[in-house]
């Protein structure tokens, strides 16, 4: 999956999970696309958990790329972030 | 002293070989070499190294740390803004202190390929355990930067951009060094 289509599925994932647990991605492999062999190398995760900043925080067990890839077909019909 | 003893080598050749005396102790730098895909509206740490991970140990509780940061905000088919910010601990990482900040806003109505800027400055943290530095990012509520240290990408900001390379090495898009000064050689004023 593309690093942006997989950015607008997290953002369904994260409102239909109501999660506060934001994600940053990182294109480790200088080739734009994230996979389930790469997930967890290539995401950080960020959560308010003490104030309101998002700090570093472990992922969550319930955030799985299977979760997170379900929203794919409805991430792909999504327009990029055109502000 | 001033700290810094140049010898002339290599002036011809348009080099400046110069050698330190004593007050720069210890320089350490972090790269990037990847691009970052975020896109927060909110305060949010920084990827990694530039969350929190990048750390400095004075050699005495006297000395200073001097910081120096570079970013790039990439543009997007629409205007793109945010700010970020650089904040140090020197308690492990559970009460961070502000240093400086900075802002970029791009369009790519403007034909433009982003905003690099540079965050720095120099503090007292009074310790001698390694002091933590990390980079807020905070991207503006109806725009927000959706890539970092994305520097060389004349297209919309829907994709990650591989870095140029010379000779094989990656020029990064973001960077933080950390300089240990000795205290005898630094003074910090802050004006209202």
């Amino acid at each position: 999956m593309d690093i942006n289509t997989f950015m607008k599925a997290y953002a369904l994932y994260k409102a239909d999970a109501s999660s506060d647990v934001s994600v940053i991605i990182s294109d480790i492999n200088h080739d734009d696309q994230i996979t389930e062999g790469t997930f967890e190398q290539q995401c950080e995760w960020r959560q308010p958990y003490r104030s309101s900043v998002a700090e570093p925080v472990e992922k969550p067990e319930s955030i799985t790329w299977s979760a997170i890839a379900a929203f794919q077909s409805d991430a792909e019909e999504q327009p990029d972030f055109t502000n | 002293m001033s700290g810094i003893i140049s010898d002339n080598v290599g002036r011809g050749s348009g080099l400046v070989k110069s050698a330190v005396g004593g007050g720069v102790l210890q320089v350490k730098q972090f790269r990037k070499l990847s691009t970052i895909a975020e896109t927060g509206t909110s305060d949010t740490v920084m990827a990694a190294p530039f969350n929190g991970s990048a750390e400095i140990t004075p050699s005495a509780a006297a000395n200073y740390i001097r910081c120096e940061y570079i970013t790039c905000g990439d543009h997007g088919a629409s205007w793109r803004s945010g700010h970020q910010r650089l904040e140090w601990s020197a308690d492990g990482g559970t009460t961070y202190y502000g240093l400086s900040g900075g802002a970029t806003s791009s369009e790519n109505s403007a034909t433009m390929q982003g905003n690099s800027y540079m965050l720095g400055g120099m503090f007292h943290p009074n310790v001698t355990i390694a002091v933590k530095v990390r980079i807020i990012v905070n991207g503006h509520s109806g725009g927000s930067m959706a890539r970092h240290g994305q520097y060389n990408n004349e297209g919309a900001d829907s994709s990650n951009t591989t870095p140029d390379t010379t000779n094989s090495v990656i020029a990064v898009g973001h960077y933080l060094i950390l300089t240990e000064i000795a205290g005898g050689l630094c003074t910090t004023a802050d004006t209202a």
